[in-house]
Order: C-alpha cells, then structure tokens, then sequence
C-alpha cells in the first residue's frame, strides 16, 4: 500500500502559497521522515515558484507536482496580518473534494500547507484501520482563548470538523465521503441554508462539517473518528509566528484576549501548529528551508 | 500605589500569563504524545492502561484484547511488548514534562520563558 502526504497551494494576490508549502513540505520531510509528498497546484502558483525558487529544491522538496487548470470562481476571505493589517483575498479552496481522484497514493494524509509540522505524530495514521480520520477539536495555543465558532458551524448548528488535517484510505466507504463532498460543494447554497451557516464564503471545514454529519447518519454518533492525537493545535491570524529559532522550535507573538493588538510571547518545541497568520510564515519560508536544508 | 509598584505589577501579571500559558503548552504536547498505535488502532497511554495491561502480563498472557481510543477492540499479540513500548512512552513523555517544567520554574523574567533552549 501507497502512503503519502498531499499538500494543495494556491497563490492569490499577497499570499504566496507555493512557498508555504515548500516550508512545511522541508518540516515534513526531517520530522515526520516521509518523503512521498505531491502538491496539488495550479499553474500560476507553480510559476511563481519557478521564479521565487531553485528547481532542486522544488525537485527535491517534492515527489509529484500536479497542476491543474485553475478555475475562475469567486470566492473571497479576509486575510490578517495580526490585528494592524486586514485584506479581502481570493481564497482559492474549491478543489480540496477531487484529493481522492487526485492523490496517487491508497493511504493519504492531507495537510493544510499552513498547518506546520514539528513532529511525528501523525505518522500513527499509517495502516489504521478506519478509513476516513477527521477532528473536530482544536486547541488555542493561548490557554484561556476559545473561538466557539470553531465548536459548531453555527450556534445551534452541527459540529465543526477542520479540514486542516485528515486522512482517508482509498475504499467504496471514502470514495461515497469524497462524492458527497462534491455534491454538497457543487450545491453549496442549499447545504448552506439547510444547516444554517452564515459565512457567504465557502469553507472547506464547513462542507467536511456537513458531510461527517451526513456519514454519520444525521447524527452526532461518531462513526467518522479523529486522527490519532484528536487536537489539532492552532495560533489566530490576530497572531504572529515571530521566528524559528530551531527545527522544530516555532515562537509566537500571541494577542491577549484582555488587550486587543498586544501580545505575549509563547514558544512551542515539537508540537504541530495551524498557523492561521499567512503572511507571517511567508515571511520565515525561506528561513525555514535554509534551516532545514543545511 | 506608586506608579513603580504598579508597573511591577504589571510586569508580573504578564510574566504570570507567559508562565501559564507555557505551561499549558507543554501539557498538550505531552497530551498528544501520549498516545500509542499499533495494529490499526491507537491508545492513549495511561497510567490505567499500564496498570490493567501489567496485571495481565503477571498472570501470563500473551495475548490480549483491548478497546482502542476509538472503542474499535484491538488484539494485541505480544502483550509483554506491547506493555514495554506503553511503558517508556509514558515515562518518556512524562520525564520530558518534567524536566521542561522545572526549568521553566527556576527562569523569573518573561522573556527567559520563551528563550530557546
């Protein structure tokens, strides 16, 4: 059997994807020790990361590169840069239900570029038995910070499952999850009203969301289970990945809930991190693959 | 109140939350190392586990059926090994914890908390 990890990176206007991606993609590879990562891109992305980077490292960073025409869709969302800087960007997401077609590998874990990886946790999914792994819990990396919209998709909604990381092995039972992804992206606007989610964009957590509610049998009966470690961890975009002092050591700039636009500084030593800040891990990208190519 | 005294205070309410919030970090890192898979299914390493699995291993057996964290049963087949490799990953982690946790303790400025090791 096949293992691999998938990564999708699509630029927009500000936010560089493509070297997000071979940040994380050169943590993967020292922390987690698995090679087998294809990337998912689109032609532009793949572009500018000819342009921004050498071919060895992309060809060394990468096993597979797939890019795929990019479709013009409208879909917008804020991007922070802490609390200072707010951008209306296009979020190109709508491609993340074709990762069962797409991934070449049985087993696939599929990771958000800005989730960092800092250790081997996730390698426990190989040769599980469930099919499909998902979580719905996630922990602020400032104890005592708690976004209740990331416990359900609406107040008196279904749970909220983060798309940031999950796994799924190629079967009948993953193949029916991904086309009923499909189905509820294709018809957004019904499974939208229908579970009452107010966001005008369109999220990949909340269509995930809806569609382990639906495998579920309607129900909150958890019979799609969480990856082994059932947290992931997560910093707001209010925040800032400040630098990398070491592999594996990430420090942050962590804005006070008791006084918006002031931080406390927080470092983390081998614990994976969803970074939501895009802006600061473009900006240690390159710190990152000089750290860990040397 | 002086304003020294209260920007001490201040400073220390600051070194109190930095101080916390490490803490806190380093009790989810040590949460989500704690957790062992084998055979397809994952368990989270416990101080009952060892126990009930330690009990099983005096007794003499070998092999053992156990209800993993996603209550799907697990047949273990070498239980003695099973039970080692729990064992140092419990001590492991914990040990790391602990050495972490005292240091962070002997450090009294906020900046010293977050200083890379």
């Amino acid at each position: 059997m096949s293992q691999g990890i998938v990564f999708f990176a699509h630029n927009n206007t500000e936010i560089d994807y493509g070297s997000v991606a071979i940040a994380n993609a050169t943590m993967i590879k020292h922390h987690m020790g698995v090679d087998a990562i294809t990337l998912i891109t689109d032609e532009g992305t793949m572009r500018h990361m000819n342009n921004t980077w050498d071919k060895s490292i992309i060809d060394s960073t990468f096993e597979k590169i797939k890019v795929n025409p990019r479709r013009r869709v409208e879909n917008n969302k804020r991007y922070r840069d802490t609390r200072h800087t707010v951008n209306l960007l296009p979020f190109y997401n709508i491609n993340r239900s074709t990762v069962y077609t797409e991934s070449p590998y049985d087993e696939t874990l599929v990771i958000d570029v800005d989730y960092l990886i800092c250790n081997d946790t996730l390698n426990a999914v190989w040769n599980h038995k469930e099919d499909l792994l998902i979580n719905k819990q996630s922990k602020d990396l400032l104890a005592g910070r708690h976004d209740y919209n990331f416990d359900r998709v609406d107040d008196f909604g279904i749970d909220f499952y983060w798309a940031t990381a999950f796994y799924f092995k190629k079967s009948q039972q993953s193949k029916i999850f991904f086309d009923l992804l499909e189905s509820i992206k294709s018809n957004y606007l019904y499974f939208k009203t229908l579970y009452g989610i107010t966001s005008y964009n369109f999220r990949n957590d909340h269509a995930f969301s809806i569609a382990v509610h639906m495998f579920n049998g309607f129900a909150k009966s958890g019979l799609v289970k969480h990856l082994p470690v059932d947290f992931l961890q997560h910093t707001l975009d209010y925040d800032e990945l400040h630098d990398i002092t070491s592999k594996g050591s990430l420090s942050f700039l962590l804005e006070k809930t008791s006084e918006p636009g002031k931080f406390i500084p927080a470092r983390t030593d081998g614990v994976n991190v969803h970074v939501m800040n895009k802006y600061s891990i473009v900006r240690q990208s390159k710190k990152i693959v000089e750290m860990y190519s040397a | 109140m002086t304003d020294d005294r209260l920007h001490k205070a201040l400073e220390f309410a600051n070194y109190r939350q930095t101080f916390f919030n490490q803490k806190q970090i380093l009790k989810n890192k040590s949460e989500a190392l704690l957790s062992y898979s084998t055979q397809g299914g994952t368990f989270k390493v416990t101080q009952e586990l060892i126990a009930f699995a330690g009990t099983f291993v005096q007794q003499g057996y070998e092999e053992i059926v156990l209800l993993d964290v996603n209550e799907n049963p697990i047949k273990i087949d070498d239980l003695k090994s099973f039970l080692t490799e729990i064992t140092s990953r419990y001590f492991e982690v914990t040990n790391d914890y602990h050495k972490q946790y005292s240091e962070m303790q002997t450090k009294r400025r906020t900046a010293k908390l977050v200083e890379p090791a």
